[in-house]
């Protein structure tokens, strides 16, 4: 059957606005990338553009109207950063590490750059040849004027200027001053720029509206040898394969640049005892805490559900809507509102218990308050498809049972328990996968603490490894250590997208056991 | 191609294009200067910058950052020429924007301008970087009434505890120092001879750790202060022993002048922290402009900086809009500033401030100081075997 292309004119005119707007998108973002150098989005832009067009605008691709804008989506802020993320994990990107190696270099250069002499501060006015283009007045120390542009300089004849009593310049023949507007008009075409100097490696810079400053720079790149070299004292630096220039000594020159480091942060993760012994202890209760989370919440759930559908029961529709709030809550406020009640020194759960429980402050407490308040906020989840898998029992096979003269005991075990296990356990594993990687519940309770102390500060007693992971990348060492971090969160990728194949393996073979 | 469909490609080119000349940015020709501040120094830059600006024709614009996220966005948006021209921040941070690559050097600023304490702060690796605006450090404030002479020595201190306890009614702590305090607790850490890192003339030994044998042979006193009531673990950050009367000590920052100021129950005085074997030291803070390597206005940054900025009117504005303490020299002997009797009193106190490290490392030491310090007042620990295991800890996660 052809489908026909029945255009009503509200839904022609919707159509032409958002297509429209995505080609108005293109056309504004995709220049503007181009002239930032970043040709690979610029073209995945101007590509998905062109087949969106051809696919709107055709009468045919009925499917694929449902489906690319979809996929193009999918691509640019899901695929692209798990890939840009596994690409991370294999570099140093850190701290001292984010640039590319010519950024780096300049850097490095620029850093370097000293003022020569206790007079390297000189006037200098901005001012236009009678061919319009601009040029730099300096009057250098000498007491001679010289004209200078980032290309030249040289000096003007002494009787072609002259200057007040306190040495301003009064008029240059040949040149006019600029205005104050046309200052601020070319004020941004100064903000790196250098007049060669009179002597060699020397230049002027531009330190203020009215003044150059005579610098130097005391480091050089030799582009040939790969090396920065002391001017002065004539030390090189050579480029090491983590992305620094070192000296003979050790020293290194900072920044360094992002450099791909093959497997070394995998290596770290592994070899290092300050990674791998805290990465232990994080990983079992990373598989621990899901478990104990998913666990409770069903079995509360459950019987919740049990309860709450049991026929005595009357104002069924108001406890379900109870127990339902704190799954409509959002999750950032009940925690946090936990994580007061569970303060230590204030907080209600400690005064209207006797003694005081360190909830946040020791390791096992705190491993108890991150399963309570998860069980908390999902135990609802849990009652609601429970609930919905209990109605869907069929009548049938329960008052069979019970004419069998099996007792509610036995019912609920025997019948019922495996009944609704089955047909919730994709969305128990679902559950356990979420909880596996549930960075919001235990970030913004304990913030993965109490810390370790043999982790370096880095773990803590309720991290999990996504929370780990986000303190690598926040916290560790000089400060952030992105290309670790990726390596860690790719372990992690790994172990869900194990569980995740494992788990639908089975639960298709339980539906066909079904 | 047919007459309706050519229609539907000329709607939406025009569309296209209507919709892209609306998007398009305006651009207009005056001097512009971008500054980021955190929401605390935000309105304080830009009531101080409004002379300079309106008479050099500059248009400034303030933009509150978030303090916990400013410097990660300096460092994203700084390449992408979206980074300001200049950023205020804490000179601690100094060592990570410089590591970045992201901060150019300002090096025409005048050293003379300010303590040479000051200008400590803002080296690093024997550069100087920023321009500094405004500088603090805690110090001891004492209730006179309990304690009319302000003790000089850590000796003294204790004599008047031992005193204060026993006639002080309800006393239950001597100098209120919150339970893991660090910040707080360094003029007392250096009295007993510890450090941070130790300082061998030219930087930083980041093998030697907290203290080191210096503070080892001295711990043991950490602990008899928790044991003997000098210091307690339930002190906690409202003072409410020392505004109740019933604490003689507390240590205290500029910041804490505005509740000393509003209670009147207790008559105080800001001294500096008594010395033991060691002298004692509070950290000095310093805020500091820097430049954007990235800056777009780079001359009238420059210009800002050691035109404005680095001066004494700059200093005065600065303290007259936010109460704090100008790191400019001249700006401080100024009447208007020197006849603040609690800015002075923690001023006395700032000739013996250390920078606080400005090395990246300086990260990784806070949280294991801070467990050291819980562990000791809770008993958990003695203070020689809590700062061995955190010094320990902290050569671990830095890797020296």
């Amino acid at each position: 059957m052809k489908i026909k292309n029945s255009h009503k004119l509200p839904g022609l005119f919707i159509k032409i606005f958002l297509l429209g707007g995505v080609n108005a998108f293109a056309l504004w973002s995709v220049p503007v990338l181009i002239a930032d150098g970043r040709f690979l989005y610029a073209a995945y832009i101007a590509i998905s553009t062109l087949i969106l067009d051809y696919i709107f605008l055709s009468s045919k691709f009925v499917a694929a109207k449902y489906i690319v804008p979809g996929a193009l989506l999918l691509v640019a802020f899901q695929i692209y950063p798990a890939v840009y993320t596994g690409y991370i994990a294999f570099t140093n990107f850190s701290v001292g590490h984010e640039m590319n190696k010519q950024s780096a270099i300049d850097s490095i250069i620029s850093n370097s750059l000293e003022p020569v002499g206790d007079d390297s501060i000189l006037p200098m006015r901005l001012a236009k040849t009678p061919e319009g283009s601009i040029v730099l007045l300096i009057k250098e120390s000498d007491g001679n004027l010289y004209v200078g542009t980032d290309k030249s300089i040289k000096q003007l004849p002494s009787n072609s200027w002259s200057a007040d009593a306190d040495g301003n310049l009064q008029s240059v023949e040949g040149y006019t001053f600029l205005t104050d507007a046309e200052i601020a008009a070319v004020l941004d075409q100064y903000s790196n720029y250098f007049v060669p100097g009179l002597q060699e490696n020397v230049k002027y810079r531009v330190a203020d509206f009215t003044n150059v400053e005579r610098i130097t720079p005391t480091l050089r790149y030799d582009s040939n040898g790969d090396f920065v070299e002391n001017i002065l004292t004539g030390d090189r630096y050579t480029p090491n394969k983590e992305g620094a220039f070192v000296g003979a000594d050790g020293t290194e020159l900072e920044p360094g640049w992002t450099a791909r480091i093959g497997l070394r942060n995998l290596e770290r993760v592994i070899g290092d005892e300050r990674y791998r012994t805290p990465l232990i202890k994080v990983l079992i209760w990373t598989f621990v805490y899901p478990f104990l989370v998913v666990i409770i919440t069903f079995f509360l759930g459950l019987f919740l559900a049990l309860t709450i559908n049991h026929p005595k029961i009357k104002p069924k529709k108001l406890y379900r809507i109870l127990l339902i709030v704190p799954y409509a809550m959002p999750g950032v406020l009940s925690i946090l509102t936990w994580k007061g009640m569970l303060n230590e020194s204030y907080g209600i759960v400690n005064k209207l218990l006797p003694g005081t429980i360190p909830w946040l402050s020791d390791p096992w407490w705190a491993k108890v308050a991150v399963v309570l308040v998860q069980v908390w906020a999902g135990t609802p989840y849990m009652f609601l498809i429970a609930t919905g898998a209990i109605q869907a029992l069929s009548t049938e096979i329960v008052e069979a049972s019970e004419v069998d003269g099996a007792s509610p005991r036995q019912v609920f075990w025997n019948i019922k328990l495996p009944l609704v296990v089955i047909a919730l356990t994709p969305l128990l594993i679902a559950s356990y996968a979420y909880n596996f990687s549930n960075f919001g519940s235990i970030y913004l309770l304990t913030g993965g603490g109490p810390v370790m102390f043999d982790s370096g500060g880095v773990a803590g007693y309720t991290d999990i490894l996504i929370s780990y992971t986000y303190n690598l990348a926040f916290t560790a060492g000089k400060g952030r250590d992105y290309g670790l971090a990726s390596a860690v969160s790719f372990i992690n990728f790994l172990i869900v997208a194990v569980i995740s194949i494992q788990a639908f393996r089975r639960s298709k073979q339980m539906e066909n056991i079904n | 191609m047919n007459k309706k469909r050519f229609g539907v490609y000329s709607a939406l080119t025009a569309l296209a294009l209507g919709i892209s000349t609306l998007i398009a940015p305006a651009q207009a020709a005056t001097k512009n200067l971008v500054i980021w501040a955190d929401s605390g120094k935000a309105p304080t830059v830009r009531k101080a910058i409004a002379p300079w600006a309106q008479a050099n024709g500059v248009t400034a614009t303030v933009v509150v950052k978030d303090f916990g996220t400013v410097r990660d966005e300096l460092i994203t948006a700084g390449p992408k020429g979206l980074g300001p021209d200049v950023v205020i921040a804490p000179h601690d941070w100094l060592g990570g924007l410089a590591a970045s690559g992201v901060i150019d050097r300002v090096s025409n600023v005048a050293s003379s301008n300010y303590a040479s304490s000051t200008m400590d702060a803002i080296t690093y690796k024997g550069l100087k970087w920023g321009v500094p605006v405004d500088v603090e450090n805690v110090a001891l404030v004492v209730n006179t009434d309990l304690v009319p002479k302000a003790p000089k020595t850590l000796d003294e201190l204790e004599a008047s505890c031992a005193a204060a306890k026993a006639s002080v009614k309800g006393f239950k702590v001597c100098l209120e120092l919150p339970n893991g305090a660090t910040y707080h607790s360094y003029p007392l850490f250096t009295a007993l001879g510890g450090y941070i890192f130790k300082w061998n003339g030219k930087g930083y030994n980041l093998k030697d750790i907290l203290g080191g044998k210096q503070f080892q042979a001295n711990a043991s006193k950490l602990d008899d202060y928790y044991k003997n009531g000098i210091l307690s673990k339930d002190a906690a950050w409202g003072f409410a022993e020392f505004y109740g009367g019933r604490a003689p000590f507390v240590i205290m920052g500029p910041w804490d002048i505005g509740d000393l100021k509003k209670q009147t129950k207790v008559k105080y005085s800001i001294v500096p922290f008594p010395s033991g074997k060691y002298p004692s030291a509070p950290f000095l803070g310093v805020n500091a402009f820097y430049l954007s390597k990235y800056a777009k206005n780079k001359v009238t940054a420059r210009s800002f900086l050691t035109g404005y900025a680095s001066g004494k009117d700059f200093g005065l504005a600065w303290f007259k809009e936010s109460g704090k303490q100008p790191a400019n020299l001249e700006a401080q002997a100024d009447p208007a500033v020197k006849s603040n009797a609690e800015l002075a009193g923690f001023a006395s106190f700032s000739a013996a401030a250390q920078p606080m490290p400005n090395v990246p490392q300086m990260g990784s030491v806070w949280g294991a100081w801070e467990n050291a310090l819980k562990a000791v007042a809770e008993g958990k620990s003695t203070a020689a075997a809590a700062f061995t295991t955190a010094a320990a800890t902290i050569k671990k996660t830095i890797g020296s």
